[in-house]
């Protein structure tokens, strides 16, 4: 394996200054950035939500806030972390920045259009962060009708609003991705050749383009509803507010999806090379993904089991909710079965990868029980649910994110950053999530309902040690901003191939140069051609 | 990969078409790249205007009387014209592409120019069409006003005639802005054989619009036109024919009498006596219409041998609440 190195100081950081050149950028990896630093700060916004919710939970009674208070607090964390960091997170982030360089691509295929999309997921976001100053919502991030529409005092509008501008972000990154992956690809690149990580973008850029024009035209019928008092989801008037869950969660379910796809892509990549070893069963993994995208599709009414829908589609939803169940099991399998026998090079990545493995499992057997329908019953809207779902959104796709981030970061800036401070990281959040989350599969289970800011004191223990995790949880979140900060500084040069790992991203030099490839690269061989004889690196 | 970097597809960087942007090796990959793009959008937008049609299935199917009478407040010859004229613009808008990729430059400016022209006269219709609605306070919100009980769904009915035309003529002035701005560009000769990828897609959007339309003017416009009775009575005189449902007669405004009520309201509808059994929906239509306090269902023509069918007087009450029929 020889890997080619340009001794070029000029990289996409350095060949332009001024602020300007990022703000009207047309490269899709200074677009990556832009995305990583609004997606931060939302981040971490929505974790000071998160930490009050956890404190005010700390004691039975409601001693933090009022009712209503705390029905804005835990709508805002769900409304930034679901549309402002989830949805975004890997595919704006990381996909803009690594896709054309995997590809072999000199950008996007429309890099105006790229712009765009992130100016209008910024004014979107602008948008919510306002109604979050003025007093924020209390719908929760679902907006349920009629209380959306009608019963609740709160900014509805205005965060309606927020989140269907940046549904049009989405959208555009879908098409233009959709169209990358298509039209761009090096000469030689086949299908099968590309990395998975690609696959897993090509699917969610599908579930995109398909499903954020719902969720948009969804949330403009509501703000319409809200605004003028149609009757489309009033039932006084004849309307019907399950119409909304259903078109709501035509777009959400999926959505789940465009947050879970991509990451899974990322752990594609990290297991393969840090086991040096070629994804077992690539063409499963692959068409496992666009199996995720298409059947994720045909469950969405498995949220609705308790609203009243006819037990026949109830019946036919919940068994295709087993069903697409398969897909991401396959993908678990053959994880585990390229971990076998390879060389595990320990590494943050890795680290990272190793929690996702677990965390997503969990996640995704705790689905099954929800997908059932008597025990759903039982389960719908208590902390069972929340826990499922936080380990799919937060276990699954914030760790995938994090296993990306650690993997590409000395691609990103040139530099490496502490790796030993990055387990630590790791593992601090893989312990602190399943310190915070599992106490609540049980409070669930005992029959604790979401959404209320006091509970009965028998339910004590076990939320005083999901807030204790989350205190963990917070450490191990801020810890990779120290190190991440201190390495663009300080951090040591990385050279174009710090992992000795396979992919184009890995031949051109780190920082990339602003045109990525100085002449386009032709490729000849599958995605993880790693060979035993190097296994050793380490 | 250790992938051999050769740099065959840069080498000849020399002779560049003026239109390929750099990130594209050649002007065939651009043209399949924006084609593409297009495609993948009109889905997305299919999919938009898609949410609002299953809200109108949904409600059609439970309300098809309010998407009766709703319907029938529709200018169904404005509708019509507004569709021939958006008919005529695609064809228009055909020719423009074909004279863009034979290299005709000033018909292509021409047929543009034909494009827009009709794209604004079906606003301007529409405009007309709206404005007739909030005069006659159609328009959904605290001011809609519709008389009878099925007034809340016609309401719906209306939300949903605006959300979705209204959502069309977005369309249709984005559009209008589109064609300008290759109308100038192809006033400046910018396109040729080679390159007039602008005009393609611009044609594709124009098209899609138009279907969307094709679409919309059935679903709204033409609603069960056909099988009730207010069409008839609304239409006051004039002997518009129904077609009806086959197994029944059809019934003509000039059968059905109206007997208004000291205040000179219309107060009581007389129907034939063929029809007297005929369709309860039909008579709870009447009555929300006319608002009128009773129904009798009696026969008032001479058919030497029809007989006045006692029965329908006991399916009436049992139907409409409160029980009106005598
Ligand atoms: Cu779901």
């Amino acid at each position: 394996m020889e890997t080619i190195v340009y001794e070029e100081p000029t990289t996409y950081l350095n060949h332009q200054h001024s602020v300007a050149s990022w703000l009207l950028t047309y490269d899709h990896k200074r677009i990556g950035i832009l995305y990583l630093i609004v997606v931060t700060f939302a981040f971490f916004l929505g974790g000071i939500f998160a930490t009050l919710i956890r404190l005010e939970l700390a004691t039975p009674a409601g001693d933090l806030f009022s009712a209503d208070v705390y029905n804005r607090m835990f709508t805002m964390h769900g409304v930034t972390m679901v549309f402002f960091v989830l949805v975004p997170a890997v595919p704006a982030v990381l996909g803009n920045f690594v896709m054309p360089l995997m590809i072999g691509a000199k950008d996007v295929a429309f890099p105006k259009l790229n712009l765009l999309s992130w100016y209008v997921f910024t004014i979107g976001f602008i948008f919510t962060v306002a109604s979050m100053i003025l007093g924020g919502v209390d719908t929760g991030w679902t907006f349920y009708t009629p209380y959306s529409s009608q019963g609740s005092e709160s900014n509805v509008l205005l965060t309606g609003i927020g989140v269907f501008i940046t549904g049009f972000s989405s959208i555009l990154t879908g098409v233009n991705f959709m169209v990358t992956i298509h039209r761009m690809r090096a000469p030689g690149m086949t299908w099968f050749r590309l990395p998975l990580f690609i696959w897993a973008l090509y699917s969610t850029a599908l579930v995109m383009v398909l499903g954020t024009p719902v969720i948009a035209i969804t949330l403009l019928m509501l703000v319409l509803e809200r605004g003028l008092h149609l009757g489309i989801f009033d039932p006084r008037l004849g309307g019907d507010p399950v119409l909304f869950q259903h078109l709501f969660w035509f777009y959400s379910h999926p959505a789940v999806y465009i947050m879970i796809l991509p990451p899974m892509g990322v752990i594609s990549e990290v297991i393969a090379c840090f086991s040096r070893k070629n994804v077992f069963g690539y063409s499963f993994v692959a068409f496992s993904s666009l199996a995720i995208a298409v059947f994720g599709f045909l469950v969405w009414a498995h949220h609705l089991f308790v609203a009243g829908i006819s037990p026949y589609s109830a019946l036919i939803f919940s068994f295709l909710s087993f069903a697409v169940a398969i897909p991401s099991a396959v993908k678990t399998f053959n994880w585990t079965a390229t971990l076998y026998e390879g060389a595990i090079w320990w590494k943050t990545p890795m680290m990272f990868a190793f929690g996702f493995l677990g965390l997503f499992l969990i996640g995704g057997l705790t689905g099954l029980f929800l997908a059932s329908l008597g025990l759903d019953v039982h389960l719908t809207d208590t902390y069972f649910v929340v826990a499922h779902f936080h380990y799919i959104m937060v276990g699954g796709a914030i760790m995938g994110y994090f296993a990306g981030l650690h993997y590409w970061w000395p691609k990103i800036t040139g530099r490496m950053y502490n790796d030993t401070l990055g387990k630590l990281a790791a593992l601090l959040i893989f312990v602190g999530f399943n310190l915070t989350f599992g106490p609540q599969f049980i409070l669930g289970y005992l029959g604790m309902p979401r959404r209320y800011h006091v509970y009965p004191p028998e339910f004590q223990v076990l939320n005083v040690l999901s807030s204790a995790g989350a205190s963990i949880l917070a450490v191990g979140y801020v810890l990779p901003a120290l190190y991440f900060l201190y390495s663009l500084k300080f951090g040591a040069e990385a050279g174009a191939n710090p992992w000795k790992a396979t992919g184009l991203e890995w031949t051109t030099q780190s920082p990339p140069l602003p045109e990525n490839f100085r002449t386009t690269p032709v490729v000849t061989e599958g995605a993880y051609a790693y060979s035993k004889r190097e296994m050793r690196v380490a | 990969m250790p992938n051999g970097t050769i740099a065959a597809h840069d080498e000849h960087h020399g002779q560049h078409h003026p239109r390929l942007q750099h990130h594209f090796q050649d002007l065939e990959q651009q043209h399949e790249a924006s084609t593409l793009g297009m495609w993948l959008f009109l889905v997305t937008e299919v999919m938009f205007f898609g949410g609002l049609i299953l809200a109108y299935t949904l409600y059609r199917i439970w309300y098809p009387t309010a998407w009766a009478l709703g319907s029938e407040e529709l200018n169904i010859y404005l509708g019509g014209f507004n569709t021939a004229v958006l008919i005529g613009s695609s064809l228009t808008m055909a020719l423009a592409v074909r004279s863009a990729q034979t290299g005709a430059q000033r018909a292509t400016v021409g047929w543009l120019l034909f494009t827009i022209a009709l794209g604004l006269t079906f606003l301007v219709v529409k405009f007309f069409e709206y404005k007739e609605k909030f005069e006659r306070f159609h328009v959904p919100g605290p001011n809609f006003r519709f008389e009878g009980p099925e007034s809340p769904h016609v309401q719906i009915f209306f939300s949903l005639y605006f959300a979705l035309t209204g959502v069309h003529a977005l369309h249709m002035i984005i559009g209008v802005g589109l064609m300008s701005v290759i109308t100038v560009m192809a006033y400046r000769k910018r396109f040729s054989p080679e390159w007039y990828t602008p005009v393609e897609l611009g044609g594709l959007y124009w098209h899609f619009v138009d279907i969307v339309w094709i679409f919309l003017f059935p679903l709204l416009y033409l609603v069960d036109r056909s099988h009730h009775i207010v069409s008839e009575l609304s239409g006051g005189a004039g002997d518009r024919g129904l077609q009806g449902d086959a197994r029944r007669p059809v019934l003509h405004a000039h059968q059905v009498r109206q007997q208004p009520d000291e205040a000179g309201r219309r107060h009581r509808l007389l129907l034939p006596g063929d029809h007297a059994d005929a369709d309860v929906v039909r008579l709870s239509v009447a009555r929300m219409v006319y608002g009128a306090a009773r129904i009798d269902i009696a026969r008032f023509d001479h058919q030497p041998d029809a007989e006045v069918a006692p029965c329908s007087v006991a399916a009436c009450s049992r139907l409409l609440d409160p029980p009106v029929c005598l």
